[in-house]
C-alpha cells in the first residue's frame, strides 16, 4: 500500500529519482508547494528553484517533472491529467513549458502516493523507472530501447503486471528529436519535446502501480457535486452543451458540427455485440453522458460510424472523447487495425504528408481520411513523434507542394525516399517518412526539430534567404504561426477575437487553452445563450459573435485573463482543460448558465479547507508570473532579448493582413487591427500586473504574489 | 375503431381498445417519407405506458398521443382520419374532456398534429411538423431562416441528411436548386466556402459578406 499521510486532496509526497546517482528520495509536498497548488504549479516551482534557465534542455542537468494536483484521482470528473514540466529544446528562447496527457497514469501516480515525480540526472544505460506504491526502482530498459511505444508499453506492462500503467518514449525521443512525446499504453501522449528530454537521460519509460487513495474531507458533498456536474452541466467533448443532432428534449441543435455528435441514429457500428445506437441523451440524465461525444464523427463524419468500436477515455472521465476503431482495410497492408486517437495526429497531420491528389479511397467513398488519418496517428504514437498542433504537417505539406525537398535535400537522400508509396496513396508511406524524421535519418529530419529551427536552417524565416521568397511566419493562407517563436495558434483570434490572441502569445508552445472556444463553438445561439451567460460573468461586451468583432474593451480583457488563469488552474489541479471551467450548462431549466465556481466547491469538499475562486486565481497569477519571468530570463540568455512585448509576444503580419477585402471589425472577418492589438496588449499587461513596456511582471506584482525571489532574479538579469 | 388495431396499411379489424398495444401507424409514416428508405430513417417506437385502461375512446386517443410523444413523435390527424372517419368526432370529444387537457395541437397548412404538452421542445416540435408535412422546399426554407436568425449560422446541405429529416442528398440538392433557380423565396441564398462546400443562408438575417465569413468559421474548426 502507498503511504497515506492523512492529508486531504494532496498525496503529500514528492518523489525524486536521480538517474546519475541512482538515489531515490522523498520530500513533503506541503507546505512548500501549496502556494503553487499542484501539477503545472509544482513543476514550475521546481524548475525555477532547481534548473537555471541557462541549462541545456536535453542535458543531464535538466529536470523533467511529472506532476498531478489535489483533485487528481479524487473522483472529480475529468481529473485524469498528468502535467509534465520541462525546458523547451525546440521553440525560441528554450524556455519553460509544460506538456499534458490524459489516460490513467495520473491516477497511478496519485494512488502510489505522489504529487510529483522529479526526474534528474542521466543514466549510463537505458532504464525505466518502476513505481509500485512506495517501492521505487530504476530498472534496465535495454530490451525495449529502440522499440516503438506500443510494443514497449506492452512488454513492460507484461513484465510488471496488469495493474501497472506504462508510459514510454519512442524512437523520436531516443534520438533527441525536438518534436517528441511520451505515450501511455492507452495511447495518450504528452508532447512538447518530453520524449527527447527523457531520451537525453536514457529514460525509456515510467511504470506505475498505485493502490492507495485520495483522502476526501467531505465525501457526501463531493458526491453531490459530481452528480450535479454530470447531471446539469456536462455536455459533449469540449463541454459543447447543445447536441448536433435534434433530440426531442433539446431546445437547440448545433447547425454545424460540434463535439456532441451522439444522438438517435448515431452508432458505435463495430461494437463486438453489434451496433449500439447512442440514442437520446437528455440533460439531467446522469447515465447517458458518455454517449454524447462520439468524437470520431466530429473528426471524420458519419461515414466513420461503422468503424467505431466504442468511446474510450481517461480515468474519472464521463465524456469519453477517445473513439476506438477497428479499421479492417489496414489489414490489407499488414498494418494494425485496432487504432485510436482523439486529436490532431489522427486528422490533418497524416493527410498532409501526401501531395494533392495522391490519396485515394479504399473501400468506399470518403474513407481515405479515416484510413490514412488513423494509421498516421498510430505511426506517430508508436514513434513518439509530436506534431506541434499540426505545424509538422503544415510545414511538410508546404515543402511538398513547393518542391522544397527536391531543392534542399542531398540528391542521394532525396532519391532514397520511396516517394512512389506517397504517390500510390499507400498508408505505409507514413511509416517510411515519419520514421526517417523520428530517427533523424537524413536532413529531412530537421523538420522534426520544430518550426523555429527548421525555418532557420533552411532560410524559410526570411523572404530574402530562400528562392521561394517566403517568410513562413507571415505567410497568409494555411499558416497558423501565431508568434515568431515556432508554434501555432491554438484557438486564437479566429475563435476568440482579441481575448483569444492575448493568451495565445503568453506561452512557449501552442497555448492549449480551450476555455473560450468551448462556448464559442458549443452550438448554442449567440444572442439567446452565449452572450447573456458570458455577460452575466464578465460584463457587457465581453464576447463577440463569430466574425463580427468589435474593438477591445475592459471586459474582453477580463475574459482573456480568466481564460489564461483557468488554463493554469486546469493543469495544476489537475483537470481537463477541454472540459473545465463549466461555463455553460446543458440544462434548459438553468437557461444554460454553467457554474464557474464549481472548481472551488470541489477544492473545498476535497481538502476540507474553504477555497474560493479568488484563492484559486491568486495562486494561478503566481504561476503565470513565473511563466513570464522564466520566459523573460531565457529570452535574454538565449536570444539576447530583454523585452517580451516586442519579441516573444510579437504577432505575425498575417493576423492583421488576412482577408484583404475586409477592414478589421467588419462583419465577415476575424482579422485584427494593429492599433487595437497594441491597446489590447497594454490593457492585458495592466490587468496582469506586468510592465506595459516589456510584458514582464513588475516587482510590485511579484511581491504581492509572494515572489520576491523572482523579482530579485529578474533584477539580476536587468529585466525589471 | 379500426385504426387502433391496425398494424399495416390496408389491414384493419375491430377489437377492444388496449392503449398498451396501440398502433405503430405513425411509426410507419415517419419511416416512409418520400425518397427515404426505412433503413435510412431513424424510427423511434412509441412508448408503451403501464397503467389502467382509459375510461373511453377519447381518452384512449389521448393515451395514444402520449405514447407517441414520449418517443418524440407527433400524431397526424389527417392520417388517423384516413384510417377511421369517426376520428374527427372522437377528436372533439377528447378536446372537451378535462382528462385530456395535456394534449396540444400544432396546425400547419397541410395537417394538424397532436402531441402531449411539455413532451418535446419547441424546436423539435417544429422539426417534426416539417418532417411530417414532407415538403422538402418548405423544410429547407424554414430552417435556413431559423438558423440564420437564431444562431446566427449558415446551414450546410448535409444538415438535412440528419435525423429526423433523413433526406437523401439528391432530394436536398433538387429542392435547393428549385429554390435558387426560381428565386422563390428571394431571401434564400447560397455561399461557397474556400474549400468548395456549399451553405445556405437568409439574406433577411445575414449579409453575403458575413455568410462567407461564417462559412469559413465553420470549416476552420479544429
Amino acid at each position: 500500500m502507498s503511504a497515506q499521510n492523512g492529508i486531504n486532496g494532496w498525496a503529500g509526497t514528492i518523489l525524486r529519482v536521480n538517474l546519475t546517482t541512482g538515489s531515490i528520495t522523498r520530500e513533503d509536498t506541503l507546505p512548500k508547494y501549496k502556494p503553487f497548488v499542484g501539477g503545472m504549479g509544482i513543476g514550475y516551482k521546481i524548475i525555477w528553484d532547481e534548473v537555471p534557465m541557462e541549462t541545456e534542455p536535453f542535458s543531464e542537468e535538466a529536470k523533467v517533472v511529472f506532476s498531478v494536483g489535489p483533485l487528481t484521482g479524487s473522483g472529480v470528473p475529468c481529473s485524469g491529467r498528468t502535467t509534465i514540466t520541462l525546458l523547451s529544446n525546440w521553440s525560441k528562447g528554450k524556455s519553460i513549458l509544460d506538456a499534458h496527457m490524459g489516460g490513467h497514469l495520473a491516477h497511478g501516480i496519485k494512488y502510489a502516493g505522489y504529487d510529483a515525480i522529479v526526474i534528474e540526472g542521466k543514466a549510463d544505460k537505458p532504464v525505466y523507472v518502476k513505481i509500485d506504491d512506495d517501492k521505487v526502482t530504476i530498472e534496465d530498459a535495454s530490451h525495449v530501447w529502440g522499440k516503438g511505444t506500443f510494443e514497449t508499453n506492452k512488454i513492460l506492462a507484461g513484465e510488471a503486471g496488469p495493474e501497472f500503467d506504462v508510459a514510454s518514449i519512442g524512437p523520436a525521443g531516443e534520438h533527441l528529436l525536438g518534436y517528441s512525446t511520451i505515450n501511455t499504453a492507452f495511447g495518450n501522449s504528452g508532447g512538447a519535446g518530453v520524449g527527447g528530454a527523457l531520451g537525453a537521460k536514457n529514460m525509456k519509460a515510467i511504470v506505475v502501480r498505485g493502490t492507495g487513495a485520495v483522502k476526501i474531507a467531505d465525501p457526501v458533498e463531493h458526491k453531490n457535486l459530481c452528480d450535479y456536474m454530470i447531471r446539469d452541466l456536462v455536455g459533449g467533448n469540449n463541454n459543447h452543451n447543445v447536441p448536433s443532432r435534434p433530440q426531442s428534449w433539446a431546445e437547440y441543435t448545433s447547425t454545424v458540427k460540434n463535439r456532441w455528435q451522439g444522438g438517435p441514429g448515431v452508432v458505435w457500428g463495430a461494437a463486438p455485440s453489434g451496433p449500439i445506437d447512442t440514442g437520446e441523451q437528455p440533460s439531467g440524465d446522469i447515465q447517458v453522458a458518455a454517449y454524447r461525444a462520439v468524437k470520431g464523427v466530429f473528426d471524420y463524419g458519419d461515414i466513420v460510424q461503422k468503424y467505431i468500436v466504442k468511446s474510450g477515455g481517461c480515468a474519472s472521465c464521463p465524456v469519453r472523447c477517445y473513439s476506438e476503431y477497428e479499421v479492417d482495410v489496414l489489414a490489407d497492408y499488414d498494418l494494425p487495425t485496432k487504432v485510436s486517437n482523439t486529436c490532431v495526429p489522427s486528422g490533418s497531420v497524416p493527410t498532409a504528408f501526401y501531395a494533392k491528389g495522391c490519396m485515394h479511397d479504399f473501400k468506399e467513398e470518403g474513407d481515405s481520411k479515416i484510413v490514412i488519418g488513423l494509421h498516421g496517428a498510430y505511426v506517430m504514437d508508436d514513434l513518439g513523434l509530436w506534431e506541434d498542433y499540426a505545424n509538422l504537417g503544415r510545414d511538410f505539406a508546404w515543402c511538398l507542394e513547393n518542391g522544397v525537398f527536391e531543392k534542399k535535400l542531398p540528391k542521394e537522400e532525396y532519391d532514397s525516399i520511396p516517394w512512389q508509396l506517397m504517390k500510390d496513396g499507400d498508408p505505409r508511406w507514413l511509416d517510411e517518412i515519419m520514421g526517417r524524421i523520428a530517427r533523424k535519418e537524413g536532413e529531412i529530419s530537421i523538420i522534426g526539430e520544430g518550426s523555429y529551427f527548421f525555418y532557420k536552417a533552411w532560410g524559410l524565416d526570411d523572404a530574402a534567404k530562400n528562392e521561394w521568397g517566403v517568410n513562413m511566419y507571415d505567410k497568409i493562407g494555411g499558416n497558423n504561426n501565431v508568434t515568431y517563436n515556432g508554434f501555432p495558434k491554438h484557438h486564437s483570434s479566429e475563435d476568440g477575437w482579441q481575448s483569444g490572441l492575448l493568451y495565445n502569445v503568453m506561452y512557449n508552445r501552442d497555448c492549449m487553452v480551450h476555455v473560450l472556444t468551448n462556448f464559442v463553438r458549443s452550438g448554442s445561439p449567440f444572442e439567446e445563450v452565449i452572450k447573456p451567460v458570458l455577460e452575466s460573468y464578465f460584463g457587457e461586451g465581453c464576447v463577440d459573435a463569430p466574425k463580427a468583432y468589435t474593438p477591445i474593451n475592459e471586459n474582453k480583457v477580463k475574459l482573456a485573463k480568466w481564460c489564461f488563469l483557468e488554463k493554469q488552474w486546469a493543469d495544476s489541479a489537475t483537470l481537463c482543460d477541454w472540459m473545465y471551467p463549466m461555463t455553460l450548462s446543458t440544462s434548459p431549466a438553468r437557461k444554460y448558465v454553467g457554474d464557474i465556481e464549481l472548481d472551488a466547491k470541489y477544492m473545498t469538499a476535497v481538502t476540507g479547507e474553504n477555497w474560493t475562486m479568488d484563492d484559486i486565481f491568486e495562486a494561478m497569477e503566481r504561476i503565470s508570473a513565473m511563466l513570464r519571468a522564466m520566459t523573460a530570463i531565457s529570452f535574454k540568455i538565449h536570444e539576447g532579448e530583454t523585452n517580451l512585448r516586442t519579441s516573444h509576444d510579437r504577432v505575425p503580419d498575417w493576423v492583421f493582413d488576412k482577408d484583404p477585402d475586409f477592414k478589421a471589425f467588419e462583419k465577415g472577418t476575424d482579422k485584427m487591427d494593429r492599433d487595437d492589438w497594441e491597446k489590447s496588449l497594454t490593457m492585458f499587461y495592466e490587468a496582469m500586473g506586468y510592465s506595459t513596456e516589456t510584458g514582464i511582471p513588475t516587482r510590485e506584482t511579484l511581491e504581492r504574489l509572494d515572489l520576491a525571489d523572482v523579482a530579485d532574479r529578474l533584477e539580476e538579469y536587468e529585466l525589471i | 375503431m379500426a385504426f387502433f388495431g391496425r398494424r399495416k396499411p390496408g389491414f384493419s379489424k375491430e377489437e377492444t381498445v388496449d392503449p398498451r398495444t396501440l398502433s405503430d401507424v405513425v411509426v410507419e409514416e415517419y419511416g416512409n417519407k418520400s425518397g427515404t428508405t426505412a433503413d435510412e430513417a431513424v424510427v423511434p417506437a412509441p412508448v408503451q405506458e403501464e397503467g389502467p385502461l382509459p375510461a373511453n375512446m377519447a381518452q384512449a386517443l389521448a393515451q395514444f398521443v402520449r405514447n407517441h410523444s414520449a418517443a418524440g413523435m407527433l400524431v397526424s390527424l389527417n392520417q388517423l382520419t384516413e384510417e377511421d372517419p369517426t376520428i374527427p368526432t372522437l377528436f372533439e370529444q377528447m378536446r372537451a374532456d378535462p382528462a385530456c387537457g395535456d394534449i396540444a395541437l400544432r396546425k400547419t397548412a397541410k395537417d394538424t398534429y397532436l402531441y402531449q404538452e411539455g413532451s418535446m421542445s419547441e424546436l423539435y416540435l417544429m422539426l417534426n411538423t416539417l418532417v411530417l408535412d414532407d415538403d422538402a422546399k418548405n423544410t429547407i426554407v424554414t430552417l435556413v431562416r431559423y438558423n440564420s436568425k437564431t444562431y446566427p449560422s449558415v446551414t450546410p446541405y448535409d444538415y438535412f441528411t440528419r435525423p429526423p429529416f433523413s433526406m437523401p442528398m439528391e432530394r436536398i440538392e433538387t429542392a435547393i436548386q428549385d429554390i435558387l433557380d426560381s428565386g422563390e423565396p428571394a431571401d434564400i441564398a447560397r455561399v461557397v466556402s474556400s474549400e468548395g462546400n456549399s451553405y445556405l443562408y437568409s439574406t433577411d438575417h445575414i449579409t453575403p459578406e458575413y455568410a462567407k465569413g461564417l462559412a469559413e468559421f465553420v470549416e476552420d474548426n479544429d
